[in-house]
């Protein structure tokens, strides 16, 4: 049993190692979760999923290893024993406070209370500050501010960065939060689109952290496109081909022609469904052959009473009231993204879209002006229309330079639409040529998947391909 | 019977300080050499002197002798002494009854201080004939064991200029000297004064002390208490100076043949006993074993050719493992 004065100090002496021990060690901790922190906020950078970080995971960071430290003390001087033997290796203490720790089970009882009766006189006139001081940190105080100052410039850094995006970001804010207030207006007829507008809620939020923010809130918007497009029933009976199904009824089937070209669906259903089947498949063909359509096609091929039945599905889910809801959000959708009119009659810039028919980064020769333009844009230049030289200044070898220029009106189609806006698009930007190559690889998928689906007339195809084979950027 | 350690580590403390004074009186300057005889003395372990001539190596051991007041033998060794000169013989002797029988006569190994005087100098034969005296404490002439009084402390001297017909001591031998001693030159101040003390009309004289609890005294110093992790230091000590183990020293790796035996450990404890009773402690400490590691273990490490060749010496060997 250890005499109490003799407790004492060894008490005296693990509260001082373990002082010394977290702080000496906490400071380390400290300057790696600061190090952590920094490049934490520096891949934030470059990397979005980083930017989402809350501030309390950040503190955790800074805060887990101090706390390790304070652990890791405690556990190291948790036993008197290896207080005895730090104390006696730091300070002149001749072994005294281990020996009187470990004598009773190790030593005859003869010196054993000599021996205490020794160390208790020594502990006395002992003092532990001389020997358990906490070291001077010195020049190691020097590593703390490494990662402080590398935040510190980090922070300015990124504040510049904000500064020159604002333009950007309310752009992108005014354009994301007119379709969540779009959204909004259906969410009172359709609980579903509650869950959109929170969606766009999270993609406000998000804005300011990103880089390119108009840019992810035109991707943002692109994506719940295409996941509500995805989410549609039956595919619908468009208006093309409800049109060129109604030219080959209108002899035989005034009325019903007459439906289909006025979207009187439900009516246009019920007569189908008493139509003679023969009718309806030399009908649907001949619309086929004139659209080079291959859906009204395979509907022709099919057997008669089952086509009846799947066109009038198409054309029930074209009259569906939750497919006409999400119809409209997703043409408002369009309208919005595209800076046409719609319900708004903003564009997204907020001008009058009379006032300012040019897109959102304010191009020439960018999308949809009078709605009769090719979903490309209008052709507002040569390379609009593939002709002249390539962007490589290349002249375009197949083009006849007898041939006589046509312009090939289009109307605005269902499917899913892009804008991108680059600063400097076709200049030796680094930047923008990067944003436009992606741009153009997203873009050219989309158009050859509409090429190979026989949507679009033959005549048009080759000049699909040209026109995104001109406008190819440059490797 | 030890009854009260503290009174009886008094005693040992007084009895080591009057000794060391009164061969304080004689000699001048040899504070370490006087702290390491005495050392050996309470140990009852032998030491072995290595000086220049003239240091006052051979003064040494007779003023101890003189002053623990104890039987005092001295053997000059030299090539041609025999094993016998030192233990003694057996003679035919003659009673009054005119019958003769053989008698033992005691060599001058039979005494408490035995100054062993240029041991280097006699054959190892005649070395070797102090080896049982030394470890067993007693001597066999024809068979028949005849003890040797205690105490029984060897004193021996060696001259380490003169090598010149001289015989190294076998390392069995050497390993028998619980330490081995250097005795320094003196400064001016010290020769001084043993000019003052040597060239006057009286020179000065040693007073005998008396010790009647000699050999309680060294039961004592035995009985001083070291904990495990204490002991685990001569050990390592030790084990440092092996040129086969993991805890040796790049030295010792090097220039090492055979390393220090167990009764290197046993010395180092023993010697840091006697300096913890010096201390006033009753324990003992790292320090007290890292004061007597040079002493206790340079003539045990016996250093290889290249070791030779480079120069190295063994107390250079023990630094290294004392700065590990």
């Amino acid at each position: 049993m250890v005499d109490l004065p003799v407790r004492r100090k060894l008490d005296e002496a693990r509260w001082r190692l373990i002082r010394n021990h977290v702080l000496h060690h906490g400071a380390w901790a400290l300057l790696a979760g600061l190090s952590l922190v920094f490049a934490l906020r520096l891949l934030a950078l470059f990397f979005p999923i980083f930017r989402s970080l809350p501030v309390s995971v950040l503190l955790l960071v800074v805060i887990a290893p101090l706390l390790v430290a304070a652990v890791l003390a405690f556990f190291r001087w948790r036993s008197l024993i290896s207080v005895a033997r730090e104390v006696d290796e730091r300070a002149p203490t001749k072994n005294r406070f281990l020996t009187v720790l470990k004598l009773d089970g190790e030593s005859p009882a003869f010196f054993t209370d000599a021996v205490k009766k020794e160390v208790a006189a020594f502990v006395a006139g002992f003092q532990l500050k001389h020997h358990l001081r906490l070291k001077n940190p010195g020049k190691n105080l020097l590593w703390l501010l490494i990662p402080l100052l590398a935040l510190g410039g980090l922070e300015v850094f990124r504040h510049r960065l904000a500064t020159q995006r604002v333009p950007e970001l309310t752009q992108g804010r005014q354009i994301v939060e007119k379709v969540r207030l779009a959204a909004a207006r259906q969410a009172e007829k359709n609980p579903e689109f509650e869950k959109v507008a929170h969606e766009l809620e999270v993609a406000l939020d998000r804005l300011p952290d990103s880089s390119e923010p108009l840019r992810d809130a035109l991707r943002a918007l692109a994506e719940l496109e295409q996941k509500l497009s995805a989410a549609s029933g039956a595919p619908a009976l468009s208006a093309t081909e409800a049109g060129a199904l109604a030219e080959a009824l209108v002899g035989e089937h005034p009325q019903l022609a007459a439906d289909l070209r006025s979207g009187n669906n439900p009516a246009a259903a019920e007569a189908i469904a008493r139509l003679d089947p023969q009718a309806l498949s030399k009908a649907l063909e001949e619309a086929a052959r004139h659209l080079e359509n291959s859906r009204l096609r395979e509907l022709s091929r099919q057997d008669g009473a089952q086509a009846q039945k799947r066109l009038g599905a198409m054309l029930q889910s074209s009259g569906a009231g939750d497919e006409s809801g999400r119809r409209k959000f997703l043409s408002d959708l369009s309208d919005i993204k595209n800076g046409t009119p719609g319900e708004n009659g903003k564009t997204p810039g907020g001008k009058d879209a009379e006032a300012d028919q040019s897109p959102p980064g304010g191009e020439k020769s960018a999308p949809a002006q009078a709605g009769n333009a090719p979903p490309g844009g209008a052709p507002g230049s040569e390379k609009d229309l593939g002709r002249g030289t390539d962007l490589a200044g290349q002249a375009d070898p197949a083009r006849d330079p007898q041939a006589v220029e046509d312009f090939v009106p289009g109307t605005a189609g269902e499917g899913n639409s892009l804008i991108e806006i680059f600063r400097a698009a076709g200049n030796d930007d680094p930047k923008a040529a990067q944003a436009y190559r992606s741009a153009y690889q997203s873009a050219l998928p989309a158009a050859l998947d509409a090429v190979n689906r026989e949507e679009i007339p033959s005549g048009s195809r080759l000049l699909v391909r040209r026109y995104f084979e001109a406008i190819r950027p440059k490797e | 019977m030890m009854k009260d350690p503290e009174k009886q580590a008094a005693e040992f403390c007084e009895a080591f300080q009057r000794l060391r004074g009164e061969m304080e009186k004689v000699l001048v300057g040899q504070a370490e050499a006087i702290r390491g005889v005495l050392t050996a003395f309470f140990a009852e372990g032998h030491a072995l002197l290595e000086g220049a001539p003239g240091l006052g190596k051979t003064a040494l051991v007779r003023t101890l002798a003189g002053a623990a007041g104890l039987n005092f033998s001295r053997i000059q060794f030299t090539p041609d002494l025999m094993p016998a000169d030192i233990i003694g013989t057996n003679l035919i002797v003659e009673d009054e009854h005119g019958r003769k029988r053989f008698q033992f006569e005691q060599g001058p190994v039979f005494a408490n201080i035995v100054l062993a005087d240029e041991i280097n100098r006699a054959t190892p034969k005649t070395q070797s004939a102090l080896l049982e005296a030394m470890q067993e404490r007693h001597a066999t002439v024809a068979g028949v064991q005849h003890p040797l009084p205690r105490p029984f402390l060897v004193l021996a001297t060696q001259n380490p200029i003169e090598m010149e017909g001289t015989y190294p001591l076998p390392e069995a031998q050497l390993d028998r000297f619980l330490l081995k001693l250097q005795v320094e030159y003196p400064g001016a101040e010290d020769l001084h004064e043993i000019l003052q003390r040597t060239t006057r009309e009286h020179a000065p004289t040693v007073e005998p002390v008396r010790l009647e609890n000699a050999a309680s005294l060294r039961a004592l110093v035995r009985s001083v208490p070291a904990v495990r992790e204490v002991e685990a230091r001569a050990v390592q000590l030790v084990l440092a100076t092996h040129p086969d183990r993991a805890e040796s020293t790049p030295l010792a790796k090097k220039f090492v043949r055979y390393g220090a035996s167990p009764r290197g450990a046993q010395a180092l404890m023993l010697c840091a006993k006697i300096s913890a009773l010096l201390d006033g402690r009753y324990h003992v400490a790292k320090d007290d074993i890292d004061a007597w590691a040079v002493p206790a273990l340079r003539h045990r490490i016996i250093l290889n050719f290249e070791g030779e060749a480079e120069g190295v010496t063994s107390e250079a060997v023990v630094q290294e493992a004392l700065a590990m």
